[in-house]
């Protein structure tokens, strides 16, 4: 996929980010409600700014051939990028679902460094796990000990 | 002025206090050393502390950590030429080739007493304008706000990235996100699509966060995740005689002048500033063929400018409540989070803390300077910390600062979203400090327009016959103006 490709989806999705923000915005008018306030006066307005400026861009992206928009999109260690959002969301669900911040966090942060490190032994295992007590441990320290901060 | 005469310093010379301007000089720094981490993170990573401080302690923190970052990210541009913030990257050219002469000391020293001098240059520039301009903005009324927030975005879509319609776009998109939640005027909610968390708005943590922490991390995941860097440099450290503090006094005052005229500009920032100031400082220099070989004067230039926008992005900030960078819009969070509203009421209705700022400020400076001075030889080893371990520590401290800001999981959601939009668009060169300026100041000019509307019963000649607002409508014109000149001028040279 080129850079010129993906600049062109992104600028797809925002026009349609941009209509929708538009008929939603008709659709509070059709509420009548605040009239000679106006609440849709201004999002109207942006609304039609992001069309015409994602317009306009989108026109000269499909126009442009330079070295740059022609190049590969490339996106290095994309599979460690996907983990890294996998062991988020993850992280947010067991915290959100069962309210156990802690040892979340603790896996989290072995799951990443396992997923970074180029190779894994025995010992690296052990030494994310110990690093990840420390931290966890220091956090709660901190935020649940010292600040009151309740995180689970 | 006389204010500042009378305000009680002892509020100022408490152990919570001076404690959170230490610990936040030091995180700044450590933060501001780690390459790929700059001032908006370090900011980002210290709010979640400020929930149980008293507010002048916590802003003190967050303005130390914004100072120390700055100083910070010359370290790993002279050590390893590899600049830590982007406002370091004029410091490297020259930072390094002196570093490589195995004078990584002076260079850090020369840097050290360069950020210092801008750091109480940016905070001379803050007391003495910060004041009179909220006096000025206390006659403000709708009209002016209205095109003050416009000028502001204006300023920030024009300066803040090479491709101008993008910028444009990113302000849109900013002030489309900034009209989520219910109507200030009507209790309508709008584009909330029934999500009660939205009712408020989009939270400002959760977008600062993903926006600038999560993204910059999915930059290092995908661009430097296996890379150690490594310190070779046992020499460090960074006294100066006085001789050598005379060489770079002159660039120093140059950059720091620069920086604080710069830094009040929204979407400028340090970066455009430390480069300003040393293509000056090469200019006025007397040897100006040392630049590049490791000049004193290349060192000092940027780096006072960098740490004296620090002091001009303030000023707007606590005039008008209105931010001029990333950074300063955290800063605005943590103001919020204490119920202060920053703006023209500040220096009346909170006089004590304005002034615990203004000397605060002055004091996180010093602080800098002494632990820049004892723990800079520490710090260059943090260098050698793998990004391994790094993004895992700065992921879940983001994620603290995102949850502890109003403790709603949706948030998480959020800023997980924001990070990845945003990382795309920082790709593909869209500006994400429009983005978050035309966020913040989208409230502001929505209301202020409906407000002067009302008031003009629909008229725009308001604008034209209050004197506050006709004048401010000249300056508009005048940068737009501007801006186009020099556009064109670019594009002529181009042509040649």
């Amino acid at each position: 996929m080129t850079t010129k490709l993906v600049n062109m989806l992104l600028l797809l999705l925002i026009l349609c980010v941009g209509a929708g923000y538009l008929y939603y915005s008709y659709l509070i008018s059709e509420r009548r409600l605040g009239d000679d306030l106006r609440p849709i006066y201004f999002p109207v307005a942006v609304g039609a700014g992001i069309i015409v400026l994602s317009a306009i861009e989108l026109l000269r992206a499909i126009r442009s051939r330079t070295e740059d928009d022609l190049s590969p999109f490339e996106m290095p260690n994309l599979g460690k990028l996907l983990a890294t959002i996998a062991l988020m969301a993850a992280h947010f669900l067991v915290w959100q679902r069962f309210g156990l911040f802690y040892p979340a966090t603790f896996a989290l942060f072995v799951g990443l460094v396992l997923v970074y490190r180029a190779t894994l032994t025995v010992r690296e295992i052990g030494i994310a796990v110990l690093w990840s007590g420390v931290f966890t441990a220091l956090l709660y320290l901190v935020f649940q000990y010292a600040f009151g901060i309740a995180l689970g | 002025m006389l204010e500042m005469l009378s305000y009680d310093v002892s509020d100022l010379f408490t152990f919570g206090s001076l404690g959170a301007i230490v610990f936040g000089s030091l995180a700044g720094l450590i933060i501001g050393t780690l390459p790929g981490l700059g001032a908006t993170i370090a900011v980002v990573l210290l709010l979640p502390l400020t929930y149980s401080m008293t507010p002048l302690a916590s802003i003190l923190m967050l303005i130390a950590a914004y100072q120390g970052s700055e100083y910070g990210g010359s370290i790993s541009s002279i050590i390893l030429g590899i600049p830590g913030t982007p406002a370091a990257v004029a410091t490297t050219i020259d930072g390094n080739a002196l570093a490589r002469q195995d004078k990584a000391g002076l260079a850090l020293g020369y840097s050290l007493a360069a950020s210092t001098i801008g750091g109480i240059i940016g905070g001379i520039v803050l007391i003495f304008l910060a004041v009179p301009l909220a006096r000025l903005a206390v006659r403000f009324s709708d009209p002016e706000f209205f095109l003050i927030g416009v000028a502001g975005l204006i300023a920030v879509s024009a300066l803040s990235s090479r491709n101008g319609v993008k910028s444009a776009l990113s302000v849109f998109l900013g002030l489309m996100v900034g009209t989520v939640g219910l109507d200030a005027f009507t209790g309508i909610p709008r584009y909330t699509f029934g999500t009660l968390e939205l009712l408020e708005g989009v939270g400002m943590i959760a977008l600062l966060t993903g926006m600038f922490a999560f993204s910059e991390l999915f930059s290092i995941i995908t661009r430097e995740l296996g890379k150690t860097f490594a310190s070779g440099s046992k020499k460090l450290s960074t006294g100066l005689s006085l001789a050598q503090l005379r060489l770079i006094l002159r660039p120093a005052t140059i950059g720091a002048g620069i920086g604080s005229v710069v830094g009040i500009f929204p979407g400028m920032g340090a970066g455009p500033a430390s480069w300003f100031a040393y293509i000056q400082a090469k200019k006025s220099s007397r040897t100006p063929e040392q630049f590049g070989k490791g000049a004193p004067e290349g060192i000092a230039a940027p780096e006072a400018a960098n740490n004296a926008t620090v002091g001009g992005a303030l000023v707007p900030l606590l005039a008008l409540g209105i931010p001029g960078s990333p950074s300063t819009a955290i800063i605005l969070g943590a103001f919020i989070i204490h119920g202060i509203q920053p703006g023209p009421n500040l220096f009346t209705n909170s006089g004590d803390l304005a002034m615990g700022l203004f000397y605060g400020f002055l004091i996180a400076t010093l602080v800098m300077y002494i632990a820049g001075r004892l723990v800079t030889n520490f710090f260059a080893r943090t260098l050698t910390i793998s990004n391994t371990y790094l993004v895992p520590v700065v992921l879940i401290l983001s994620i603290v600062g995102i949850y502890a800001s109003k403790g709603l999981h949706f948030n998480l959601w959020l800023a997980l979203g924001v990070g990845l939009l945003a990382f795309l668009m920082k790709r593909l060169d869209y500006s994400l400090p429009s983005f978050i300026l035309a966020f913040i100041l989208s409230p502001i000019i929505e209301e202020s327009w409906r407000r002067t509307m009302l008031l003009s019963d629909g008229s725009l000649s308001i604008f034209v016959v209050r004197p506050y607002s006709a004048t401010l409508l000249v300056l508009i014109v005048l940068f737009l103006l501007a801006t186009a000149l020099g556009l064109s001028r670019a594009r002529m040279r181009n042509l040649e």
